[in-house]
């Protein structure tokens, strides 16, 4: 289902016209057509990709923004960047989703994720690079972690299952498909352990989730967020992006991963990351 | 003492006067004397000016200012050689200069930020892509001016115009689509979507996520007959068919592909895909994908040497060129450029042997011998070189 910039055709306009002309001729239009092409496209992507079920007919006389606040509130409208920087906009600077690494002793590693960028897999792999000796036990702190790319959620989750581990249920307007491990490289050994909090969102809690399922991960701290949702990014206009709720994901039997988000596995509050695993020399790493 | 120190003058004005001629002589030499088509034009961005080498000696032979704070972007030659036209992105301005006298014959007003171009083949027209207020500036580059300035972009990009002249396509980087511009009325014919959209689960996507990466550049095959787009997010290639104008094929690539480098002999096209530090080699017959090799960090650009038997893939990640063996795909040397540079673009040589080099952060540019693979440093050749053209470059010429 690709998102396809409808251009504003001239034929469109001199339709609109011909249109307007009928509805003055006809007694009066209080409400013109519009040619917001904006606006046009907003209410295209909802009559296609919408998750949920809404009456279209009923969305045409309001504004982009008034449309907007009629959906579910996963769905927005958020302003483009402006001023970025050339190296920004080409893909060079860094994103910076690895905020924080550190080695524990004993074999045990810390690092926090404090989003899904597009680069998050491959900052991962580099972090993990770095830690010399190689770890057994690793802590990544998604405290605060509000999601990001639904697709490096998934390609993060990988790196530690097997080839053809069954990692969502996806569902959206039209299907359901179970999405399976694809990594072709042996899963990485590590003993897992993920905190997590409140504010820890969507593909976060879609990575914790997943990993918990295959009993991958323990998770600490306290409960998550809840959000299941996935928007897909469309460029309406100049100036903004839509965020439109097209899907949501579940456990791989089609449960929820938790209601209303994740429990973690042991209750925690601190920054004792040491605390939290034993030393490798006291355990072996978990076959997965 | 008086007369030790008279006779210590005239030693030294003689010397003086030696060296001076000797200087002189070079100076010259006109920059008409040489073959302008296969001249090296090096772009300062932060100098504003161009600088001109010669290939054969590798000297600079000439410095072109182009007014304060221009800050020009891409400059390239003209169809004949005679005319350098560069976008000023400082000054939302296009300039057309005369290379032989370093005169700037036209200044003409653009849209916001121009950055990439391309020009017909008769060299009668430009179409420059005004990123900041995504519109495209059609200019007569013969008359000067501006005809039209073509709204509906979303950061404009990338620019190719067919070898006949008929149709440019036009990628824009902030969505993922093509669009294709009539090249003589401006008008447009088609925009084409490439790729699924990119799916997020986010509970704040403004914080991080609030833009798109679309396609940098529509790369067309040697023939014209097809434009390869590499739609980052993503990351896959659409081959355009430029006779039907749509899509016939998708293919999925590395992660964050950047966008095509045709080969000279129009047989493969290299992606550098800078999400996974991947090169992806596509066949342009069998339009598939042959080979994924390993490469470095933050790829520039791709640019063939010795009639297209070597790829240098330029990392300014790791401020090193990967070159490799185009026969095997074999990696056959790195070449460690130095330390904490920012290589930026390069061009080849008319005849294939040699790779100028552009490092912005050190004022240099980098001469790579093809056949033996050693690199010597022009340095100080302006402020913050930005790329590199040669209008007869024996590797297809781009700008980043």
């Amino acid at each position: 289902m690709p998102a396809v910039m409808r251009p504003a055709r001239p034929y469109h306009m001199g339709l609109g016209v011909v249109l307007t002309l009928l509805g003055v001729l006809v007694g009066g239009c209080p409400h013109p057509p519009t040619h917001d092409p904006g606006k046009a496209e907003l209410l295209r992507q909802i009559r296609e990709a919408y998750l949920f079920d809404v009456d279209v007919a009923s969305l045409e006389l309001l504004s982009v923004p008034e449309i907007v606040a009629r959906l579910d509130p996963d769905t927005r409208l958020v302003e483009v960047r402006r001023r970025m920087s050339p190296d920004f906009i080409r893909g060079f600077e860094p994103e910076g989703s690895v905020t924080a690494m550190r080695a524990l002793g004993g074999g045990r590693g810390y690092l926090r994720l404090a989003f899904f960028g597009r680069r998050t897999l491959e900052d991962l792999r580099k972090a993990l690079s770095d830690f010399f000796p190689p770890l057994c036990a690793l802590t990544i702190d998604l405290r605060d972690n509000s999601g990001g790319s639904f697709a490096q959620a998934l390609r993060l989750a990988e790196l530690f299952l097997p080839l053809g581990a069954p990692l969502t249920l996806y569902e959206d307007r039209q299907s359901r498909a179970l999405l399976y491990s694809t990594g072709t490289a042996a899963p990485r050994q590590e003993r897992l352990t993920l905190l997590i909090n409140a504010r820890t969102a969507s593909s976060a809690e879609l990575f914790a989730g997943v990993l918990r399922w295959h009993h991958r991960a323990e998770l600490v701290g306290a409960p998550t967020t809840g959000k299941r949702t996935v928007q897909q990014v469309v460029r309406l206009d100049q100036a903004y992006l839509l965020f439109l709720t097209t899907g949501r994901f579940l456990a791989p039997d089609g449960s929820s991963f938790g209601v209303p988000g994740l429990t973690p596995d042991r209750a925690y509050e601190g920054d004792d990351a040491a605390s939290l695993m034993a030393p490798c020399a006291d355990t072996r790493p978990p076959v997965p | 003492m008086l007369r030790r120190v008279l006779t210590l003058s005239i030693l030294l004005a003689l010397v003086s006067v030696t060296f001076g001629s000797a200087r002189l002589s070079a100076d010259t030499k006109s920059v008409a004397d040489y073959d302008l088509k296969t001249l090296a034009i090096v772009v300062n961005r932060d100098s504003s000016d161009i600088t001109v080498i010669d290939p054969v000696t590798d000297t600079i032979i000439k410095r072109i200012p182009l007014g304060e704070y221009t800050n020009a972007h891409m400059a390239m030659l003209n169809h004949d050689g005679k005319k350098l036209i560069i976008s000023a992105t400082g000054r939302d301005r296009f300039l057309i200069v005369d290379l032989v006298t370093g005169q700037v014959d036209h200044t003409i007003v653009t849209g916001k930020a121009p950055e990439h171009f391309d020009a017909t083949p008769d060299g009668r027209r430009a179409f420059v892509g005004n990123m900041e207020d995504s519109t495209v500036s059609v200019i007569d580059v013969h008359d000067g001016r501006e005809l039209q300035r073509v709204t509906g972009f979303y950061s404009p990009h990338g620019f190719s115009v067919l070898p006949d002249g008929s149709k440019v396509y036009v990628s824009s980087l902030g969505a993922h689509e093509v669009a294709v511009l009539d090249a003589t009325s401006g008008r447009m014919l088609k925009r084409l979507a490439v790729g699924d959209v990119s799916r997020v689960a986010a509970r704040d996507p403004q914080r991080y996520l609030s833009e798109i990466k679309g396609i940098v550049n529509p790369t067309l095959t040697k023939d014209g007959a097809f434009a390869y787009a590499a739609d980052s997010d993503a990351g896959v290639v659409a081959i355009i068919d430029t006779k039907a104008d749509k899509i016939v094929k998708t293919l999925k690539v590395g992660e964050q592909p950047w966008r095509a480098y045709n080969s000279p002999d129009g047989r493969w096209m290299l992606i550098p895909n800078n999400g996974d530090s991947t090169v992806s080699v596509i066949d342009t017959t069998s339009q598939k994908i042959v080979a994924q090799l390993n490469a470095g960090t933050e790829m520039t650009g791709i640019n063939y040497a010795l009639g297209g038997s070597k790829a240098y893939v330029i990392s300014r990640g790791d401020s090193m060129v990967y070159v490799y063996d185009m026969k095997t795909f074999g990696l056959v040397t790195r070449l460690k450029i130095g330390t904490n540079l920012a290589l930026e673009t390069a061009a080849t040589t008319a005849d294939g042997t040699k790779i100028y080099l552009a490092s912005s952060t050190n004022d240099s540019v980098y001469v790579i011998d093809a056949r033996t693979d050693q690199v010597k440093q022009i340095a100080d050749v302006g402020r913050y070189p930005w790329g590199v053209s040669i209008l007869a470059a024996a590797s297809p010429n781009y700008c980043h």
